[in-house]
């Protein structure tokens, strides 16, 4: 008999480019050229913000309606493929996190956010550009000597119009941009309601 | 990704084969078997029986079980490449058999510092229990949108199984009227 690898338990993550990219790109544009970025300084010279502490919620001040349209069908489609039933969610926090040359972003997750996500307004396809990774959320797999291919570091996809949603809990950083064109990125954490329904989705996805 | 897509990352690698020298295999555990006094861990309570309760015997070292560590390096090699794996040197540092009867299972647990561990189904039917695979990882065990159960892993008589040893497992009740039993063991690669 043929052997069989199974790849039990992995973690979910999405990607998909926005239909709206104009509209959203006018919107977000008209934000930026309000904000005063500063970086955070209990991260150190990382990377600059437009918000270091994190308490503002620019879909709320600057009253985004193209985005989070967008974002509702992305979310949707997102939590669909996870067995979910989505009832309804809140975007509980928004930032812009703008990288010049030398800036990075430590690895770190995003706490009790349910999903997190990336919508990327400037990036460059040049060599060099900051690239997005997720880090294993399994310490053990990524420290034993034969689990190395499944641990480890993990390239994100990221064009500009793209929205990456992936787990608040999934740990992530990006690496040191070394273009002097900037590169933009708006990042948000959701709360969602509703309840797991789909079994035979689960079966799909995890097993 | 250009299209929309939901991509699945991080898993946890876990093997299943069900041997080819089966026959063989069997014949190398009736010795064992008619020399087994089966016993249960008296601090575990009444879970299930073992061929040693101390798991300070080895039933390799006891036993010959030629065939049968044959088919264990033939899998563990099909196992490594697929884990991308420079192959090393191994032993194999413990072995036991475990006996379900009727009512008895298995508690979740992992098997500490083993690279990984295996269990070959000697002698199992359909409704005696099935091995299952709880998460490790916590946050989607605690997670309102993100699947973090346990997964069971329906196996054969014959089938082998091989996993990290960090892969918190247990066995569900065996429900029929049928014994099973299964043989554990753990490998460690030379460092």
């Amino acid at each position: 008999m043929e052997h069989t690898i199974r790849n039990l338990f992995p973690t979910p993550v999405y990607y998909g480019l926005v239909k709206d990219y104009d509209n959203i790109q006018k919107e977000i544009s008209g934000c930026i050229d309000r904000i005063d970025f500063n970086y955070n300084q209990t991260f150190g010279q990382t990377h600059h913000l437009s918000d270091p502490t994190f308490k503002e919620n620019l879909f709320e001040k600057y009253k985004f309606k193209c985005f989070p349209e967008e974002l509702k069908q992305h979310l949707g489609t997102y939590v669909s493929s996870l067995g979910f039933q989505l009832n309804g969610f809140t975007v509980e926090s928004s930032w812009i996190a703008l990288y010049r040359k030398g800036d990075y972003a430590h690895i770190h997750h995003h706490g009790g956010s349910d999903i997190s996500g990336a919508y990327y307004f400037k990036v460059n396809k040049e060599e060099g550009d900051g690239k997005f990774f997720f880090t294993s959320p399994n310490l053990a797999l990524d420290s034993s000597l034969v689990g190395k291919k499944y641990g480890g570091r993990m390239p994100g996809p990221s064009d500009q119009g793209g929205i990456l949603l992936f787990p608040g809990w999934l740990p992530h950083g990006v690496e040191t941009h070394q273009l002097e064109e900037e590169r933009i990125v708006l990042s948000f954490n959701i709360l969602v309601h509703g309840q797991m329904v789909d079994e035979e989705m689960l079966d799909k996805l995890y097993k | 990704m250009s299209e929309p897509n939901t991509e699945s990352i991080f898993g946890t690698p876990l093997y299943y084969n069900e041997l080819d020298n089966y026959e063989k295999v069997q014949q190398d555990f009736d010795e064992p078997l008619v020399n087994t006094t089966w016993e249960m861990n008296p601090g575990w309570g009444q879970t299930h029986y073992l061929s040693d309760p101390t798991f300070k015997e080895h039933l390799f070292e006891i036993y010959p079980l030629d065939n049968f560590k044959k088919e264990i390096d033939k899998n563990l090699k099909l196992f490594c490449k697929s884990l991308n794996f420079n192959w090393r040197p191994y032993s194999i540092r413990s072995s036991w058999m475990a006996m379900f009867k009727k009512g008895n299972w298995g508690h979740c647990h992992h098997h500490g510092t083993s690279d990984i561990s295996g269990v070959y189904y000697l002698k199992k039917s359909r409704d005696d229990g099935d091995i299952y695979f709880e998460s490790p990882c916590i946050q989607a065990q605690t997670s309102l949108c993100f699947f973090g159960g346990n997964m069971v892993v329906p196996a054969k008589q014959g089938g082998l199984i091989l996993f990290p040893g960090w892969l918190k497992h247990g066995i569900n009740m065996n429900n029929s009227d049928e014994d099973r039993i299964s043989v554990s063991f753990d490998i460690v690669f030379n460092r």
